[in-house]
């Protein structure tokens, strides 16, 4: 069974980019552009066993949407990795104590985007 | 161009106009906390995508102007004019480079100063305020990591093989680490997997799992926190390590090991890490375990007898579970341990062949005996009236509890996913409604695409056409009328159809003014800064929609009417007020649709258009004769700053004089069968209004034939047909004329125009058909050989090399199916 990642992103482009790498490594990708629409696709059965969210969104933000999300059943122990970029250690912090299990920093290359999914998802 | 990269252009043009946005909406508002956020995220997300790309000159740009929005929003420094000036400085650069990148696939080297430039003055005004505050925060989390290793002693748990053979690494020079990672209790709500992580980390030598706080019992404790403490050897690089556990830092301890320390250790322990000296010692450990069995304390002693009991216990149990072989296993390693705390290990091997005769015949009966006989035995006396009734009891109590609770759970499990179900069932309906109609609202579809859909559309229209033509051949050349009948009741239905499938596809097409409007705010900004003047821009009406061809090539008109305005027509303050005006000009820019047109207008509140100034101008630069200057009416002086060659400023400023004047204007608007009226009075303001049709899908053509040829001609070129007799046709020097109403008219063969050698043909009566057409210098009379019917053609530009002959506007396909070439008279004379 393919694993799915979730990617929740504003920006079409870098959701394209994410969706290339992964479905080349054999996962299954969803995604949603901004964390209302994740949510809402969240409670209504899709069942990710990643996510990967940016964090300056509009309606809902990353750090909002890990909240959220963690409250949902289900979903508490699925890996949520945050986008960032290297200058937000603050964004990160955050972002942690929300619930997220890790963080990527934009831009994201090919093999270390696998890599650390590899690492927080076991079986992967 | 990969579609990443489209993608990425596409988006970043959308984010730039967002962003320009956003700027000057700040100008007036620069408190806003939402809009400063909306902007930040916007630059933040732009750069983020360009670092997909190897564009280091934006991703540079962008980078510097997020961090200092990133301190604007901290409030540590104020929004300013200078700010969003340079602001929006980096944004026209990032815009040229996206420009480029499409044209080119690539950014030239040559951007690479402008842009050092652009973050060095963005950069500038952050370190104003940021220098003090970046150096505490480095030397604070420098001082994190460090931490010093006090525990030394916990290296004396690590096997001597593995210590030996680490001791030999370190000498030949690689790094080993000391790890110790106590994951912090809610790990687990993080999705975080501890035991996943330790182990996948590469160079991994060793590794024990201990406890942070002593076990509490089970009913207390709660499975979902995390208690556990993981310490490793590792050979591998701090650096790995620290990228390993990257998301962990906080909790893990790193500690790099010398051959010393480890040698101490070693030497501490009075073991000699070189001589293999450690099975030895183990069998020592055990001699002494084995001794001491009866010199454990009675506590100690309690517990291998609760341990004992216990196993008793799980053996009772039934034995139809899958985990039945496990469980044997389990129970067997815990009573072998327990032999060799007792001091019986001569038990052992008896317990071993138990254990395989249980599994094999799976039933725990053999391995109950075993206890029995070897264990119990002894307990019996003690052990009896304490645990015996308990025993059974127990047996009683717990085979239901642990019956039910592999139901249980399930039991649970369904439920849940009833209720999951059911939430699915009511929570389904609606959201995906909200989320369709979210979607369906905006769909964004390449152009190209439409465009091909109008192509077919109107290819359809044509041969749609020519049912009409096959109904008459029906007729008249095969002589059945019935069919005729059909066909052209079968035609009038197709026609329905495909006019309002037309109709649709145009409505696709239709794009709000808005999207030329948008520019405006920052451009009358701009132009109103340069200039020192102050200006209020109002703008009317954006929601009126129309083609987009039309639309964007509006845009250049219309901004050079706006320059015009604010350089030209609005005054300076001191000027306004000396005039009694505000200090604030005013501009307005209001769109509407009338009937199959939008009219858009544009007026100012400046100081108007001075006729007796223009027609002295005009007069100067030879546009006008003497003549014309006695009796010209203002109005018609005032369309006369339309007329090629004339720019009325004193000096040719920065912004509206670059060689381009109002005729451009004028051609552009006329290009796609628009117009353009000016209104002005002198010291109240000038009015210009542009009136340009929807769509230009479709042209209503003229067709006329010379030397057996047919040409269409535009119709809203066409003046009249006149017939004009050979004698009314009078030469002067070398060119034809003719008088209509009073009026000279010069006269063209259209066949000369052409270079077609032949003379134009006369009616019977002789004759001469002429097309009346306006052209930029008046009325001119085309001479033709024959008029025919007017019809919609959906006009086709010429391309490739022929896109360069501006004598035809371009081709068209009829209903019979020839090529109707369409001509431009206003190129053509």
């Amino acid at each position: 069974m393919a694993k799915m990642i979730m990617i929740v992103d504003d920006s079409q482009t870098m959701i394209m980019s994410l969706r290339a790498t992964l479905e080349m490594n054999g996962f299954k990708v969803e995604t949603a552009h901004d964390g209302l629409q994740a949510l809402n696709k969240l409670k209504s059965g899709v069942k990710p066993d990643l996510i990967i969210t940016d964090i300056n969104m509009p309606n809902m933000g990353g750090i909002e949407f890990i909240k959220n999300a963690r409250t949902l059943a289900g979903l508490r122990f699925t890996p949520i990795l945050a986008l960032t970029t290297e200058s937000q250690q603050t964004k990160r912090d955050e972002a942690k104590k929300a619930g997220a299990t890790g963080w990527l920093v934009k831009p994201v290359a090919g093999p270390d985007l696998v890599k650390v999914i590899k690492q927080v998802l076991p079986g992967a | 161009m990969n579609p990443l990269l489209e993608q990425f252009l596409i988006e970043s043009r959308d984010f730039l106009q967002g962003i320009g946005e956003k700027l000057i909406q700040l100008e007036s508002a620069p408190d806003d906390e939402t809009l400063i956020n909306e902007l930040f995220r916007l630059v933040h997300t732009l750069k983020g995508n360009s670092g997909l790309f190897d564009f280091p000159e934006m991703t540079r740009v962008l980078h510097a102007s997020e961090d200092l929005l990133d301190t604007v929003r901290a409030g540590r420094i104020a929004y300013t004019r200078e700010l969003a000036d340079l602001l929006l400085d980096a944004m026209d650069f990032v815009s040229m480079l996206c420009d480029e990148i499409e044209t080119e696939g690539t950014i030239k080297l040559d951007h690479a100063e402008q842009s050092s430039r652009l973050t060095a003055s963005i950069r500038e005004l952050i370190e104003d305020v940021d220098s003090g505050n970046s150096t505490a925060e480095i030397s604070e989390s420098s001082n994190k990591e460090e931490v010093q290793f006090n525990s030394i002693e916990k290296l004396s748990i690590i096997p001597d093989d593995i210590r030996t053979e680490a001791y030999r690494m370190v000498m030949e020079g690689k790094d080993i680490h000391y790890i110790q990672y106590s994951p912090s209790e809610e790990c687990f709500y993080q999705g975080e997997d501890p035991f996943y992580l330790v182990r996948q980390i590469s160079g991994l030598l060793w590794h024990d799992i201990s406890c942070r706080q002593p076990w509490p019992s089970l009913q207390e404790m709660d499975a979902y926190l995390c208690n556990l403490v993981f310490t490793m050897l590792v050979a591998c690089s701090r650096e790995e390590i620290a990228e390993h556990f990257r998301y962990v830092m906080d909790q893990v301890e790193i500690v790099a090991l010398s051959s010393h320390e480890l040698e101490a250790i070693s030497s501490g322990q009075g073991a000699n890490p070189f001589s293999s000296e450690n099975q030895t010692t183990e069998v020592a450990y055990e001699e002494k375990s084995q001794r001491d069995f009866v010199s454990l304390s009675d506590a100690e002693r309690e517990l291998v007898k609760e341990i004992v009991t216990i196993q008793h216990e799980i053996l009772s149990l039934p034995d139809d579970v899958e985990w039945f072989q496990g469980r044997l296993k389990a129970v067997a390693n815990t009573l072998s341990a327990c032999c060799v705390k007792m001091g019986k290990k001569d038990a052992i091997p008896e317990l071993e062949s138990s254990l395989k005769e249980a599994i094999s015949i799976y039933n725990s009966e053999p391995l109950l005996a075993w206890l029995e006989k070897h264990i119990m035995a002894t307990y019996r006396s003690e052990v009896k009236q304490l645990t015996g009734k308990e025993v059974t009891e127990k047996e009683i109590k717990d085979e239901p509890v642990i019956q039910v609770s592999p139901v249980h759970p399930q039991g649970c499990n369904r439920q849940k996913e009833f209720v999951n179900s059911g939430n699915k069932t009511t929570g389904k309906i609606p959201a995906p409604r909200t989320e369709a109609r979210l979607a369906s609202r905006i769909l964004k579809v390449d152009q190209r695409k439409i465009d091909r859909l109008m192509n077919l559309i109107g290819e359809m229209v044509v041969s749609k056409n020519a049912l009409p033509y096959l109904a008459s051949k029906a007729e008249d050349v095969y002589g059945i009328r019935e069919l005729s009948r059909e066909i052209k009741s079968h035609y009038s239905v197709i026609n329905r159809i495909v006019e309002e499938m037309q109709d649709a596809i145009m409505q696709v097409r239709m794009v709000p003014v808005a999207s030329v409007f948008q520019r405006f705010p920052r451009l009358v900004r701009d132009i109103a800064n340069k200039l020192c003047k102050e200006v209020e821009l109002i703008i009317e009406g954006e929601d009126t929609e129309a083609d987009k061809n039309i639309i964007e090539s509006l845009a250049d008109p219309l901004i050079h009417i706006i320059r015009n305005s604010l350089d030209h027509g609005i005054e300076p303050p001191e000027e306004r007020i000396k005039a009694g005006k505000s200090a604030k000009g005013r501009l307005i820019i209001r769109a509407t649709q009338e009937s199959d047109r939008v009219v858009i207008e544009i007026s100012d509140d400046g100081r108007g258009i001075d006729p007796a100034h223009i027609k002295l101008k005009a007069y100067e630069k030879g546009i006008i004769d003497e003549a014309t200057l006695e009796h010209i009416t203002d109005q018609e002086a005032i369309n006369l700053i339309m007329a090629a060659g004339f720019s009325t400023a004193e000096t040719v400023s920065d912004l509206s004089g670059r060689g381009v004047g109002m005729d451009v204007v004028r051609s552009a608007v006329e290009k796609v069968k628009g117009e353009i009226q000016i209104a002005s009075e002198k010291g109240k303001g000038t009015r210009i209004t542009l009136s340009l049709p929807l769509s230009m899908a479709v042209t209503n053509v003229m067709i006329v034939q010379s030397d057996g040829r047919k040409f269409g001609v535009p119709m809203d070129m066409v003046v009249e047909t006149v017939r004009v007799a050979q004698h009314d046709v009078s030469a002067i020097k070398d060119k034809k004329i003719t008088v209509l109403r009073n009026r000279v008219i010069p006269l063209f063969n259209l066949n000369d125009l052409l270079g077609i050698n032949m003379p134009q043909r006369l009616n019977d009566d002789g004759e001469l058909a002429v097309l009346v057409v306006k052209t930029y210098s008046g009325n001119a009379g085309i001479v033709v050989d024959e008029f025919y019917e007017t019809t919609d053609i959906i006009l086709k530009p010429m391309e490739g090399i022929l896109a360069g002959i501006r004598a035809y506007a371009g081709t068209a396909l009829l209903g019979d199916g020839s090529v109707l070439i369409v001509l431009n008279p206003k190129e053509l004379v």
